[in-house]
């Protein structure tokens, strides 16, 4: 195919929730967040990510290219099922450019800020629509 | 009497399916390994007619020899389901999606998936939304895209006008 494939400019983010298959310790999220953040660092990937009563939620934003490889792999990715994508969309900068993967684990402070953005007690970002899911990564980041 | 927990329908587990009362309008490019563009279409277009009014899928699909642009409408499990198939599916190369997005209507509610025809298209058409006068959707943004493919629309609407016009003549 002669095609130039060439959107290597255009900057994107992908949000998507996700179940873990098993229970996870803290031992085996670091795990996870160290391998994320190697290879994200190595692709000029930034993110969020919220782990919660083995729920993922997190963004991940870089180079169309680069975010739709990502996607592959997420979908072919055995540690996890019910994949929703929340949200893609272009970006003019990022907002997590800070972090190659920026993670904010679950404690009981947090649970006013579940509640702000939730009908329910528990955290189920299934339920959210995406600008309720982005506001509640705001407020958790800070 | 009062349902057992497990009976209440908002209590199944099926917690996949709360988006569903979301749409999400999905754009993708692809360049598309077809050997009849035409075929494709006519076949993609029987099957969105036979699935998409079912399971409330709408759309707008462009496609040409290069490349392949598609818009589609629906629940946010629906879309997802949509976009595991796609990813599997062997005839997309370099799929991208271009934006995925929660929206409070459907632009193309009235289709269950219309078929833009890119030989409607005008050389200023491509021009209007591109560096170059070749159409090519890797190197438009979200926005361009979305304008394009409402030029496109208009510019199909004016010749179906015309077509009745004629015939009225």
């Amino acid at each position: 195919m002669k095609e130039i494939i060439s959107d290597a400019h255009i900057l994107v983010s992908m949000t998507y929730v996700s179940r873990s298959n098993q229970d996870l310790s803290d031992k085996e999220i670091s795990e996870i967040l160290q391998q994320a953040q190697d290879n994200n660092s190595a692709n000029a990937i930034t993110g969020m990510l919220i782990f919660k009563d083995n729920i993922f939620l997190q963004t991940i934003e870089g180079s169309r290219a680069q975010i739709n490889h990502l996607l592959y792999s997420l979908i072919a990715d055995q540690r996890h099922y019910d994949l929703q994508v929340l949200e893609t969309r272009e970006l003019t900068y990022r907002e997590w450019s800070k972090w190659s993967m920026n993670y904010v684990p679950a404690t009981t402070e947090n649970a006013a800020i579940y509640l702000k953005y939730s009908t329910t007690k528990d955290f189920n970002p299934y339920l959210l629509s995406f600008g309720a899911l982005q506001g509640l990564m705001n407020d958790l980041s800070n | 009497m009062e349902l057992a927990l497990a009976e209440r329908p908002e209590n199944n587990n099926l917690n996949m399916q709360h988006g569903a009362r979301i749409i999400l309008r999905l754009t993708y490019i692809s360049c598309y390994n077809t050997n009849n563009a035409n075929i494709e279409v006519a076949r993609i277009l029987e099957q969105a007619r036979r699935n998409n009014e079912r399971n409330g899928i709408t759309g707008a699909l462009v496609i040409n020899d290069s490349y392949f642009l598609q818009v589609i409408e629906a629940s946010r499990p629906i879309i997802n389901a949509l976009l595991q198939e796609l990813v599997k599916d062997k005839r997309h190369l370099s799929l991208r999606i271009v934006e995925c997005r929660e929206v409070e209507q459907r632009r193309w509610g009235k289709w269950s998936m219309k078929y833009l025809n890119p030989n409607d298209l005008h050389n200023e058409d491509v021009l209007k939304f591109s560096s170059s006068a070749e159409f090519n959707p890797y190197l438009m943004s979200a926005s361009q895209i979305m304008l394009f493919i409402e030029a496109l629309s208009k510019r199909q609407k004016q010749q179906e006008k015309h077509v009745s016009e004629m015939k009225a003549v």
